[in-house]
Order: structure tokens, then C-alpha cells, then sequence
């Protein structure tokens, strides 16, 4: 217990300020999820033209820059790349796409359960049934190659762009679109939102919290620590969500969430299943950016593209309920991380040799 | 005898030397890398080994080699 009580710690006051994010203007249940705040900044960038989910979330930038400035204070800054790039690009797609089914990254699917919403529990099992699918491919072999060491400028390019994305959703230029309704519009306030994120990252890359990494260890190594993580932000959330009245037990009428029960868990069978296969979820790939992964970079333009596609192309998710189109991307997305799981364990060399 | 923590660059790599080094009679076990020795989430081997680790170095799967003392890890290969 005594080495995890610094993972604990941090999953604790992570799910504090999750919620805290909400009382000061973030959607309900959505103090954190990469995956939608992704969204949004496709949207205020102009990438897709879903009026109601466009705004640049300082959130995503001060995680990044939070997780860079403890890699370099630490000196485990280290640029590195190489490894898969356009397969990583295409796994963030696929990511993005269970993730708009389902509604949320692994992150808010723990927020959403804190906050009563049982559909997320759904997709806890399917998270679970997709992680176990990605390790099923791990012990078959499954690599996507080592990475090498690259020019440290390629390392702090990310994070300089980030700087300039900030400067952008400071000044609000006119060409940049912010939701005037829905959940888009929706916001703690820029600075509130920058300072935890910086601290969520910083903490983030001390402790290498990770939502896949803690299910996965706990079924590999019998380690709990990073599962420790997972479970304090649930715990924390849970408690914040009661003392401020936001704990609403049930299926239905949670809040930008729905409750079609094949296709959450379907979702977050694909969230699983491909964030295994890049070896962390989504918050994780923001945290190795920032420490000069960019593997991790490329992948997270996976994740905004992926998310443009979902909008135009009407795959994502609404409180009413997925859309057929979904339903269909959900499906290719599944042979897709097929065809790459089985590509690079082997599996085909084996049977031909 | 000396305890060895072997870090790699995947996963499989991983897989692949545990699966090696058992043929080879030596028992290896796998587990999360301490934190102290890298800020990845990646998987590391432990295991004792009485032959000299340059044996062990493969530069497509291994990061780092080190050996464990009773209170601190000594870095014997890196990659970099």
C-alpha cells in the first residue's frame, strides 16, 4: 500500500479537480475527457462543422505543456520516434471513433460511472473485453517496432504549437468558431482550465497513470499500481459528484450520454482494444508527447482527424442514441484493428512458413 | 550470480526474451519498469544470470540493461 500512496494521491486530487472543472462551467460528468475535448478543438479549428462542439479546451494544451515541463525538470525529456507512424495515425482514428460511439475517452467513461451514470459501466465491461483482445495480441507477438531517437527540436515542436494554440484560444480570433450552445459552449474558464490541466499533466507523467495501463498490468503482472490510479479518480469523482448534488443514478437521462447498451459497450471495446495496441489511452498519449514522443504526436492527429471524420460523417454519438452511420464505422473500425493486430504479431508469417 | 532488470522497446520484445531465456533453463519473470528507471509504462525482465550481460544485448528489442543492488539499479547498456 505504501508505494501506491502516491499514485492514490494524485488519482484522488485528479478526481477532485475533474469535478471541480464542472462546477466552474465544464459539461456534467466531462471535467476531463480527451477524446470530446479533441473534438472540440477539430471543431473550433473548422475541421468539422458541428456547431454545438467547437471550442479550443485549454485542458488538452496544459496537459501537454504540464507533462513537458516535469520531463524536462526531471530530465527524461528525450525525442523519440519512429515506430509505426501511419499505423499509430490510423489506431487514433479507430480510437476516436469507439470513443464518439461510446461518448467518452477512458477517462470520462470513470467520471461518468462517478457520477452515477450506469451506461458508462457498460462500457467499463466492453473497455475491459477490448483490453483484454488487445493482450491476447501482445502475447501473440504484437509490435508496432521500437521507436529511435530523433532531433530534440521534433520533441519540442508539439509543444510549441500547443503555445501557438493557446495564444489562438486566448485572442479568439473570428476565424476561430466557439459554440454558442451545447456542450461546446460549456467552460470552466480559460486560465482555471489551463492550470489544472498543467497540474494533471505534470502529475500524470510523474506517475505514468494510465487508464489501459492499470487493467492491463493488473492482468499481466498481478500489479495494481496504476489500477490504483483509476480507482482513487473513481472514488474522489464519486465523492465530489455527491457533495455538489451531480450523483444521478441510472440508465437514462445522463448527461451527453445515451443508452444503447450494444453500442456502448461495442465503443469502448474499440477504445480498448486500440489504445492496448498503442500502449496507452489517450490521456497517456498526451503525457508522451509532451515528454518528446512523437509517435504519441502523430497519433493524437489520428485522434483530431478521427474526430472530424465523426462529426462529418455523422459516425458520432448523441444523447438520442448512435447514428446507423456509427453503428457501420464501429464495424469496419473492428476489422480494422483485426487486420493490424494480426499483421504485426506474425500471426501470418507463421501460418505461411 | 547477479539480478538483472532488462528493459526493451516493446512489448514482444519482452515475450520473446522471457520465452528465450526459459529455454535456456533461466527463470525470468516479467513486470511494469520501476519508475525510477524510466518514465515508460513499458514491461522490463528480472532475472539472475551468471554469464556476462554483453551475451544478452539485442539492439532491435533491449533499451537498457541494469544490474540490481541490494538499494540502487547500475546502468550497465543503453541503446543511447
Amino acid at each position: 500500500m505504501k508505494k501506491n500512496f502516491g499514485i492514490i494521491t494524485v488519482g484522488l486530487l485528479i478526481g477532485i479537480l475533474s469535478v471541480l472543472l464542472v462546477k466552474l462551467g465544464n459539461p456534467a460528468n466531462m471535467g476531463f475527457c480527451i477524446a470530446c475535448f479533441i473534438r472540440d478543438i477539430a471543431g473550433a479549428l473548422g475541421m468539422h462543422n458541428a456547431a454545438v462542439v467547437q471550442y479550443i479546451r485549454p485542458e488538452i494544451i496544459g496537459l501537454v505543456l504540464g507533462s513537458f515541463a516535469a520531463a524536462l525538470l526531471a530530465k527524461e525529456f528525450k525525442a523519440k520516434g519512429g515506430s509505426a507512424p501511419f499505423t499509430r495515425f490510423v489506431l487514433g482514428m479507430a480510437v476516436m471513433v469507439g470513443a464518439l460511439m461510446f461518448l467518452g475517452c477512458p477517462f470520462r467513461m470513470v467520471l461518468r460511472i462517478a457520477g452515477g451514470d450506469f451506461n458508462a459501466i457498460v462500457g467499463l465491461v466492453g473497455f475491459v473485453c477490448g483490453i483484454f483482445g488487445g493482450i491476447f495480441f501482445l502475447n501473440k507477438g504484437f509490435s508496432l517496432k521500437r521507436n529511435y531517437s530523433i532531433s530534440s527540436f521534433e520533441g519540442y515542436l508539439f509543444p510549441l504549437v500547443l503555445v501557438g494554440l493557446l495564444i489562438l484560444a486566448i485572442i479568439a480570433p473570428s476565424f476561430i468558431k466557439i459554440s454558442t450552445e451545447g456542450p461546446g459552449s460549456m467552460s470552466a474558464p480559460i486560465i482555471i482550465s489551463l492550470i489544472v490541466g498543467l497540474f494533471v499533466g505534470f502529475l500524470g507523467q510523474k506517475t505514468r497513470l494510465c487508464m489501459i495501463g492499470g487493467i492491463r498490468d493488473a492482468v499481466l503482472f498481478k500489479s495494481g499500481y496504476l489500477l490504483w490510479g483509476f480507482l482513487s479518480i473513481l472514488i474522489a469523482a464519486a465523492i465530489m459528484n455527491f457533495a455538489f448534488g451531480y450523483f444521478h443514478p441510472g440508465f437514462a437521462d445522463q448527461p451527453v450520454a445515451h443508452s444503447d447498451g450494444l453500442w456502448n459497450f461495442l465503443g469502448m471495446v474499440v477504445v480498448g482494444w486500440g489504445s492496448v495496441l498503442l500502449g496507452g489511452c489517450p490521456f497517456r498519449q498526451l503525457v508522451l508527447s509532451g515528454e518528446g514522443n512523437s509517435d504519441s504526436v502523430i497519433t493524437i492527429f489520428g485522434f483530431l482527424v478521427g474526430a472530424a471524420m465523426c462529426h462529418n460523417f455523422a459516425l458520432a454519438s448523441s444523447p438520442a442514441g448512435p447514428s446507423v452511420n456509427g453503428k457501420i464505422a464501429v464495424l469496419i473500425v473492428v476489422v480494422v484493428l483485426a487486420i493490424i493486430s494480426v499483421v504485426n504479431s506474425g500471426l501470418l508469417k507463421k501460418e505461411q512458413g | 550470480m547477479s539480478n538483472y532488470i532488462i528493459l526493451f522497446f516493446a512489448h514482444a520484445g519482452a515475450i520473446k526474451f522471457q520465452r528465450f531465456m526459459r529455454k535456456m533453463g533461466i527463470d525470468c519473470q516479467l513486470q511494469p519498469v520501476p519508475r525510477r528507471l524510466s518514465s515508460s509504462c513499458g514491461v522490463c525482465a528480472q532475472l539472475e544470470y551468471d554469464f556476462d550481460y554483453r551475451n544478452m544485448i539485442d539492439r532491435e528489442h533491449i533499451s537498457a540493461i541494469y544490474r540490481k543492488t541490494d538499494d540502487d539499479y547500475i546502468l550497465l547498456y543503453s541503446c543511447e
